[in-house]
């Protein structure tokens, strides 16, 4: 049974633009009463927990509406391998896994072949020198390539007839795998992970984010270089996780989303890929690639019609797109099929949009889309000197026009993409509020949003979450400090204190 | 006689009985690379680099003389008192002259080129238990554990080839069932083989299953969708194309895969297996009245009364395209004709043809029956429409 919380000397903000308030009273999961000076002592009785937020902020939960859940758990118990410069540095790190789980296979994580003085993935003869007891298996950064030791090439059911595979001289397998072969091998190790390996990896990495005051997550999960037992596991056992997992299926199956009851399909369905990997679609050159603009994985008509299919099954769809020219895909897709279906009010959303132009913007008002942005990506990545300058040259300036959406009155919804951004919304609004152009960045009240009331309107959880108000369910976040009066670019530096999901606190720091 | 088995988890049985788990991994393993080589002696210095690469020489020929002896020990000569293996002092091989039975040897007689029957195809095909030695992997036996590598990768294609004939030989001999089914197991091992799925879909065509080509070409885009994130070649997506926009060109398959025949009453039989979207409703009636059209198209059926085909035609347009018995369309269209007319122009549609052919309506079990379109069914069945039969799933 709850404990009825006060939360009392707290600079409280409801994020439905009315008044700030002081204290909060939560009963029965709900949030009851809120307000000003000492009116929570009309609360004050025997059993009542009080909690003194010391001058600091008290938000609504955070909503991260972009996250893999899945697989940033189980990537969470991999050998991260992002900072390997060498196969010598991949082999340590293996080895060391090696040490600290005996007996157990490993999974490292994030290789990127570029930052290796080799500047090739390690085969199975390297990775052996290393580890020969149990398999091996290494995840590029994007996911697209494999690296297994001889053990796990053994292990693992490999389609070797599969395009993909890398042979060496005599015609023996190399561990280097790509393409189709890459997709069957994934599927069938991630198939192999049983659901109670998923329960604990997610109850365990659930801990750290709910330390980060995410109370609500719109979980991408199952499809094209993830797995569909993820989607799955989210859709079982999503009732026994510390906070709501909103399941984003990542298929094109409409008859399965339908039979599954969901009301809403996609996530990383890619119409374009990554900035990183030059694959995002644009109207422009690569500035380090010159002739390489990326590529649209759907044809037009291919892409309308799954669209109209969505509109007339009145399912919310999310479309991940980032160049120009994949939002311009989509929006055309989603103008095609409200004209053909006359279906409005299904929120639906493009995950990403990171180059949409003035236009897009406008058009995207006009159809009621919702756009599901990263911040973070431009606190990692944005800015002089970093991958968007080298990848786009000076369109590094027109990325994440954040001002520019919410001023045209583009609803935007933040997500962390964790756990390719870490979960962390306070950097998410951290990196709203300090783009590093200026003319993008936007308010901290405009960021919160972001984290808060926009993430309820685009999951249709807006009557529960998202603000502050009584009978609204009492997912609360305090922070260390009043988020309005410290310096913009201390933001990142605030701590949460305190999370309360459905009006039971699981995180304390007081 | 004795029998090794390798694809799939090793097993070495003599007469029946498993002796296979009397063995050490590496005297079995010494065994199985023995006749994989049988055609050669092989040094004893080589086996001992294969399995005992670590140790020292001495200790390294000791573990080879002790596991010779021990193969020779455990595993009984054969009928002609011959032994498993011949012995030298410096080499040792598979004896040519002991009878045994191994799979990955007689998988060694197929040749695609060479011509096999279906029977000796079938025979083959009953070999692939599992990967080659599966399971099986000796740690510092880097040469060993390549070899393996090497034979997964010569089996898996062997497998895949040996499929593909058996698929031909099928369709050649028109098995078109056997065929299909030796094709979806070649899927199941390269499940984004576009050639395949091309020879799938025309196999349907063959069988004059429309409708499954349909649903299997969509089953397969959806695939390459989700995995790859491409969608079906060209050549794949004409044939779809064609199937959808040409169903006539499937008219002659359909009449010899499904020929008509008499049935007692003198009636011919028609068997209509609707396409489902089960969220769109009256889709499967619409989908049937479409194909009984078409099937009635082979013979001099009067048409249906103009009423009838305009209270249809709002779930099914084309009904309309016909006109009455002086060839011309007549009447208001409507714009909109609420269920119950399209439930009785339905009935009527039945009866009709009902009276003029036996129907067989197929609803198998994973139809996905939209709600309107099964409440209508049964709606039909519980009035006895005479030549109307429901098959399957309601």
């Amino acid at each position: 049974m709850n404990t009825d919380i006060i939360i009392m000397n707290g600079n409280g903000l409801p994020m439905n633009d009315l008044d700030p308030f002081e204290w909060i009273y939560i009963s029965r999961e709900r949030i009851c009463d809120f307000g000003k000076e000492d009116g929570y002592r009309a609360y004050e009785k025997k059993g009542v927990k009080v909690i003194d937020a010391k001058g600091g902020t008290i938000l609504p939960g955070f909503i991260d509406s972009h996250f893999h859940v899945v697989q940033a758990s189980l990537n969470s118990r991999s050998v991260d391998l992002s900072t390997a410069r060498s196969f010598e540095d991949v082999g340590e790190k293996i080895r060391e896994a090696a040490k600290r789980n005996p007996g157990k296979s490993i999974r490292g994580i994030r290789l990127d072949q570029q930052t290796l003085k080799e500047n090739r993935m390690p085969n199975r003869m390297v990775l052996d020198q290393y580890c020969k007891d149990v398999p091996v298996f290494i995840n590029s950064v994007e996911y697209q390539t494999s690296a297994l030791n001889t053990y796990a090439l053994l292990y693992y059911k490999i389609p070797f007839t599969l395009s993909g595979i890398y042979f060496d001289e005599n015609q023996v397998p190399t561990g280097v795998i790509t393409k189709q072969a890459n997709m069957i091998l994934r599927e069938n190790v991630l198939r192999n992970i049983t659901s109670s390996s998923r329960l604990e990896a997610v109850t365990g990495f659930l801990e750290s984010v709910v330390a980060q005051g995410i109370t609500t997550v719109n979980a991408m999960e199952g499809g094209r270089l993830y797995s569909d037992k993820d989607a799955e596991f989210v859709y079982e056992y999503s009732h026994r996780l510390a906070i709501d997992t909103v399941l984003f299926y990542q298929t094109m199956d409409i008859t399965k989303i339908q039979s599954m009851g969901l009301k809403r399909i996609g996530g990383c369905l890619y119409l374009d890929g990554t900035f990183g990997a030059r694959t995002s679609a644009l109207s422009f050159e690569y500035a380090d690639a010159p002739g390489i603009i990326g590529g649209l994985n759907f044809t037009q008509e291919e892409l309308d019609q799954f669209v109209l299919e969505c509109y007339q099954n009145k399912l919310q769809l999310a479309l991940y797109s980032i160049g120009d020219r994949a939002i311009e895909q989509a929006i055309r897709s989603h103008e095609y099929a409200l004209e053909k279906t006359g279906n409005t009010g299904l929120r639906h959303r493009l995950e990403h949009v990171e180059l949409p132009t003035e236009e897009h913007i406008k058009r995207a008002k006009e159809l009621d889309l919702i756009f599901s942005m990263s911040p973070t990506y431009e606190y990692i990545w944005g800015g002089p000197g970093k991958l968007y300058e080298e990848r786009l040259g000076q369109n590094y300036h027109i990325t994440n026009p954040f001002k520019a959406i919410v001023d045209a009155g583009v609803r935007v919804c933040g997500g962390s993409d964790c756990d390719v951004t870490p979960a962390n919304p306070l950097l998410g609004i951290h990196a709203a509020v300090n783009h590093p152009v200026e003319q993008h960045r936007v308010s901290v009240y405009e960021a919160i949003k972001m984290f808060t009331v926009h993430g309820a309107y685009a999951i249709f959880e807006e009557t529960q979450k998202g603000t502050i108000e009584v009978g609204k369910i009492a997912d609360i976040v305090v922070l260390d400090k009043d988020i309005m009066k410290i310096p913009q670019t201390k933001i990142k530096k605030l701590k949460v204190l305190a999370t309360l999901k459905n009006g039971q606190i699981i995180m304390n720091q007081f | 006689m004795l029998s090794i088995n390798m694809l799939g988890e090793v097993n070495i049985t003599y007469k029946g009985e498993k002796i296979v788990d009397s063995l050490s991994n590496k005297t079995v393993a010494m065994i199985c690379f023995l006749v994989l080589h049988r055609d050669k002696n092989v040094s004893k210095e080589k086996i001992a680099s294969y399995f005992w690469p670590d140790s020292n020489e001495e200790a390294a020929r000791y573990n080879v003389r002790y596991n010779l002896w021990t193969i020779g020990k455990l595993i009984p000569k054969d009928a002609a008192g011959e032994t498993l293996i011949t012995a030298g002092k410096d080499c040792c091989g598979l004896n040519e002259g002991y009878r045994f039975s191994c799979d990955r040897v007689l998988l060694d007689t197929f040749r695609s080129k060479s011509k096999r029957t279906i029977d000796d195809l079938l025979r083959l095909k009953e070999l692939f238990k599992g990967d080659f030695l599966e399971g099986m992997y000796l740690k510092n036996c880097n040469e060993f554990n390549e070899m393996i590598l090497f034979e997964r990768v010569v089996c898996q294609n062997k497998q895949v080839e040996l499929l593909d004939e058996l698929a031909k030989e099928y369709e050649e001999n028109q098995r078109y069932e056997e065929s299909l089914k030796t094709l979806q197991e070649m899927m199941a091992i390269e499940p984004y083989n576009e050639g395949f799925a091309y020879r799938t879909m025309c196999l349907y065509g063959q069988l004059g299953n429309r409708a499954a080509a349909i649903h299997f070409y969509k089953n397969f885009e959806l695939t390459l969708r989700n995995n790859l994130g491409i969608c079906p070649d060209q050549e794949l997506r004409e044939q779809y194309h064609l199937m959808m926009e040409e169903p006539s060109s499937l008219k002659n398959k359909t009449r010899m895969a499904d020929p008509t025949s008499l049935n007692g009453k003198g009636l011919p039989k028609v068997v209509l297996r609707p396409v489902c979207i089960q969220q769109v409703d009256f889709f499967c009636i619409a989908d049937l009245i479409r194909q009984m059209e078409e099937q009635a198209g082979y013979y001099e059926v009067p048409p249906i009364d103009l009423q009838t085909r305009m209270d249809l035609s709002y779930i099914y347009p084309e009904i309309i395209g016909k006109g009455d018995e002086t060839g011309e369309v007549t009447g208001t269209f409507v714009k909109e004709v609420p269920a119950v007319r399209i439930i009785q122009g339905f009935y009527r549609f039945l009866v009709h043809y009902g009276q003029y052919y036996e129907i067989h309506i197929v609803l198998e079990e994973n139809t996905l029956t939209d709600p309107m379109s099964r409440e209508i069914f049964r709606y039909l069945e519980s009035r006895n429409i005479p030549n109307l039969n429901f098959i399957g799933a309601m």
